[in-house]
């Protein structure tokens, strides 16, 4: 259903990645003292203004209006939910990694590995189409949940301690 | 089905039944178990499979949401290890196949499994959910074929059971049945020995101590009394077959139980043709009105013993009359066990009443019914013209003169003629009339019958035709005038028949009736005989003053009312008067005088002839006694005697001999007058009476002499002393040569054979002149003088000294 209305103005593989970022928000749960009553915060950071999040500004994710945030400064990066770093050079996913520590905040990137680099949610594409790869051990650490079953997705899980498995 | 099992034994019915109560249950439990294996599988299996299809739908929740192709695929292809699961699919929001997934089939499927698909495959649909929402659709295609392959295979194995089950029930059956019913059998096989041997003293062995050896106990108890029974039974049987009369036991609903054998002796049948059977051997269309046999056993049962008599029939068909002695047999409570009959042959009874009732009621010479049962068909007869409205004739025939005949010719002769008579009656009736004689032991009819003597009396029922009596008494007069030929003898005969009708509406009893029949008769004989008279009331009149004439003769000969007269005999040659004829005088005391003519024949025909004739005998004996003295002791009188007097058997009533004794009479001072046909008889002791008295001196005269027969040969035989001249002869004799000529030729042959000749009659001096002329040695007559009485005849014997004829 969305994946075609993601269609509209970016690229296929842009809106794949939106719609996984979509998605991600449906089985994520946040510690309710870090989020709005009204609203999820998509943050997006990079340069191309040209994707799909576009399209999921209004969408509504368990009650609540989804807003798409481009590249916020650091005061208002404690508002975002999600941040969502385009492929960067790693210096810039540092930099961007270190706002969001100690902050409820499940960061997802398409860059390469960056789940072994302090991220939590990376995109990668595989056989043809896009899937994601979770870090357990940062998202747990932020005071994130996600759903086992989103886990069951995940092509690649690491950070995993030996008690939950 | 039903009537099949009632033919097999108790052992066939107990294990068949046995069989069929386990097998039911057997059966019913394998249901039970079938139907529940089938719920429970396919509860189970389809709660498992969706669980499975929850479970994997919850699981594949996410790989649709990310529409994770592979994910989900791997997702699905984790249903491999459930072997119903043949495919799976994932639908998404839309229907269209998200993912699918397809179990490699390593068995091709069967035919049976084809042709069962219908319940082995099927389906099972789950949503895939995510935050309350259905966003797709998980579809199972399971195919059952190998869990109802595993539950049919359980069947089979339960049946295989169930069956070894109803085998080893039937072989526990068999041998607990053998078990059990051994004592049965044993007591079936000893009822059996019992049955075919009679031998009441066999025992079963008893080897249990249960309800069966308890029955068995019994039933030698049983036996034992049975024995004892039996021998006084057979004590009884043997008592009742040596009882010489036919004994039958019948039981309360009059079966044949027994029969002895005097039964079976008599009748021919044996007990087995009769046992069990309520068979009597009545005759069939018994005449007469004999009680059923339900009213007979009801009398013998009500009153304590019936008894009767009654028809039997032999089983070779020969009826015996029988005497029925049926008394009840009761039991010590009174209640009916049923009847004892004997039965007594009373054949030789019958036989003896049988010739008693003949004797009593037929006449033994012409086999024709008596007067006795003649009077009882003529009163039955009375009766049924009420119904029949038709006339009925009666016919009173009396031969004539057959006792002069039955004289003439012997009483064998006689009877001859009576039974040859009879039969031409017979022979001459109406068709529907011959019916009055003896046919094979059955009375055919009494419609001709005998009453006696030489008297036939003819009933001619239903007379239709005016002239069918006439007829018929025409043709019985017509075959009794043709000649009887008896031995040698040709004899004539003839019949006077009285006839009276009697119709419906008259109403007249059989003796009026005979009475009248018999006056009619009287009549025919009084025309002449060899007639037929119908009775008419004028005849009645004249019969009525005949009785009355008896019934004051009887009188008279009582209250002597007869007087005797005496017509003088002269004796020509010498004028005298020594003889005289007796003759009766009868003063009536209402008519006054009657002559003779009119009471001798009747007194004749009533039988009273020789009373009168004793009286006159007697009275005149009594006065020639006194004359012999008074007049001369020569004094001769002739006494008339009929040949009826002269036949009689009775010899008090014709005591001349012992009369003359008595009054001292010497015979010769008697004649007795009578006519030739005395002599004709064949009967000697009329002529040996005749004799005895000629014997004693008393003389003889033939009365009416040249009127009958003439015989000569009497005259040669002296059998008589005179001969008297009738006064036909003597009356014409002066003007009739003739006659004359036969006085003087009867006195000539008289005196040639030394007999004296008396006319009679004598009323003129011409007849006296001719006769005396003749020779004739006697006159009597009018002219001479008439009857006087006995003074007046012994005052003219005084005076015949002085010639009677110049006086």
């Amino acid at each position: 259903m969305f994946a075609t209305n993601l269609l509209h103005a970016a690229t296929r593989e842009e809106a794949i990645k939106a719609g996984i970022v979509y998605n991600l928000t449906k089985f994520t749960v946040w510690p309710n003292s870090s989020i709005s009553e009204n609203y999820l915060n998509i943050c997006v950071f990079g340069k191309q203004y040209d994707d799909g999040f576009d399209a999921l500004a209004g969408k509504a994710v368990m009650g609540k209006a989804l807003m798409i945030k481009r590249n916020p400064n650091n005061r208002d990066i404690h508002t975002c939910q999600i941040a969502y770093i385009k492929n960067t050079s790693k210096k810039k996913i540092y930099k961007i990694l270190n706002k969001c520590k100690s902050l409820p905040i499940l960061t997802v990137s398409e860059s390469l590995d960056f789940i072994n680099h302090g991220g939590m949610i990376g995109l990668v594409a595989f056989d043809n189409h896009i899937g994601f790869e979770a870090n357990i051990k940062t998202i747990n650490s932020e005071g994130i949940n996600i759903g086992a079953q989103l886990l069951k997705l995940a092509k690649r899980v690491v950070g995993l301690d030996k008690q939950y498995i | 089905m039903q009537t099949g099992l009632e033919k097999k034994s108790v052992r066939a019915k107990l294990i068949i039944t046995s069989l069929l109560v386990t097998g039911l249950a057997i059966m019913i439990s394998l249901v039970i178990s079938i139907v529940d294996d089938i719920r429970n599988t396919h509860q189970s299996t389809q709660e498992q499979l969706t669980i499975i299809a929850d479970m994997t739908a919850a699981s594949s929740s996410p790989a649709l949401v990310f529409r994770d192709q592979q994910a989900a695929k791997d997702n699905l292809r984790l249903l491999h290890i459930n072997q119903l699961i043949t495919s799976a699919r994932i639908l998404d929001q839309q229907g269209n196949e998200f993912v699918s997934y397809q179990k490699t089939i390593a068995t091709e499927q069967s035919n049976l499994s084809r042709l069962l698909s219908t319940y082995t495959l099927g389906l099972i649909e789950s949503p895939i959910e995510f935050n309350d929402e259905v966003i797709g659709q998980l579809i199972f295609s399971i195919d059952m074929t190998s869990i109802w392959t595993s539950l049919f295979v359980q069947w089979l194995s339960k049946l295989f059971i169930s069956s070894i089950l109803l085998l080893m029930s039937y072989v526990i059956l068999r041998k607990s049945s053998d078990y059990v019913l051994g004592p049965i059998h044993n007591l079936a096989n000893a009822i059996r020995e019992i049955i075919n041997s009679g031998n009441y003293s066999l025992r079963v062995d008893n080897q249990t101590v249960d309800e069966l050896g308890f029955l068995t106990e019994e039933f030698n108890l049983m036996l034992s009394k049975i024995e004892d029974r039996d021998n006084q039974l057979q004590q009884s049987n043997e008592a009742l077959a040596q009882v010489q009369e036919p004994i039958v036991l019948r039981d309360a609903e009059l079966r044949c139980q027994y029969v002895n054998p005097a039964f079976v002796n008599i009748f021919g049948y044996s007990l087995d043709d009769l046992q069990g059977t309520k068979e009597t051997l009545s005759v069939r269309n018994q005449p007469g009105t004999e009680l059923s046999q339900a009213e007979v056993y009801e009398i013998a049962r009500e009153q304590g013993v019936y008894r009767g008599e009654t028809l039997r029939v032999t089983k070779a068909g020969k009826q015996i009359p029988i005497q029925r002695h049926i008394s009840p047999v009761k039991d010590k409570k009174g209640e009916l066990k049923g009847y004892v009959t004997v039965l007594t042959d009373i054949s030789e009874k019958k036989r003896v009443e049988e010739i008693v009732w003949r004797q009593a009621n037929f006449d033994v010479l012409t086999g024709l019914p008596n007067r006795f049962m003649f009077m009882q068909r003529l009163k039955e007869d009375l009766k049924k013209i009420k119904r029949t409205k038709l006339p009925l004739g009666l016919m009173f025939l009396d031969l004539d003169r057959f006792k002069e005949i039955n004289d003439t010719l012997g009483h064998d002769m006689g009877d001859a003629l009576l039974k040859e008579a009879a039969s031409r009656i017979v022979g001459c009736l109406r068709g529907t009339d011959v019916i009055a004689y003896i046919d094979n032991d059955h009375v055919v009819s009494e419609s001709v019958a005998r009453l006696g003597g030489d008297e036939f009396t003819i009933i001619l029922n239903d007379l239709k035709e005016d002239k069918a009596i006439d007829i018929v008494a025409k043709r019985v007069l017509a075959k009794l005038a043709e000649p009887f030929l008896l031995g040698n003898d040709l004899v004539h005969l003839t019949g006077s028949i009285g006839i009276v009708e009697t119709y419906p509406n008259e109403t007249i009893d059989a003796e009026t009736l005979i009475k009248y029949a018999d006056i009619a008769m009287y009549e025919s004989k009084q025309q002449g005989r060899n007639r037929y008279t119908k009775f008419d009331q004028s005849m009645l009149y004249k019969a009525q003053q005949r009785n009355t004439l008896i019934n004051d003769m009887h009188r008279a000969l009582k209250n002597n009312e007869f007087q005797v007269v005496y017509q003088p005999i002269i004796d020509i040659e010498s004028n005298q008067i020594l003889k005289a004829e007796a003759l009766i005088r009868w003063h009536h005391p209402f008519e006054g005088l009657i002559n003779p003519d009119d009471f001798i024949s009747v007194a004749e025909d009533a039988g009273l002839i020789l009373d009168v004739g004793q009286w006159v005998f007697e009275h005149v004996v009594k006065q020639v006694a006194i004359w012999r003295e008074t007049i001369h002791p020569d004094i001769q009188i002739a006494i008339n005697k009929s040949p009826v007097q002269l036949k009689s058997a009775n010899e008090a009533k014709f005591d001349c001999l012992s009369s003359l004794q008595k009054y001292k009479v010497p015979g010769k001072n008697i004649i007795i007058e009578t006519t030739e046909s005395v002599f004709l008889d064949k009967n000697t002791s009329t002529v040996d009476r005749i004799a005895a008295m000629r014997e004693a001196g008393v003389q003889v005269a033939l009365d009416d002499f040249g009127t009958g027969y003439s015989s000569l040969s009497h005259l040669a035989k002296k059998d008589v002393d005179y001969i008297k001249i009738d006064q036909s002869f003597v009356q014409n004799i002066f003007e009739n040569q003739e006659n004359l000529a036969i006085c003087e030729a009867m006195i000539v042959v008289a005196h040639k054979l030394g007999l004296k000749v008396v006319a009679e009659g004598v009323e003129t001096q011409q007849q006296f002149k001719l006769l005396s002329d003749a020779g004739c040695d006697f006159a009597q007559g009018f002219l001479l003088a008439k009857p006087l009485s006995g003074k007046a005849f012994e005052r003219l014997c005084k005076k015949s000294e002085e010639s009677l004829l110049t006086a």
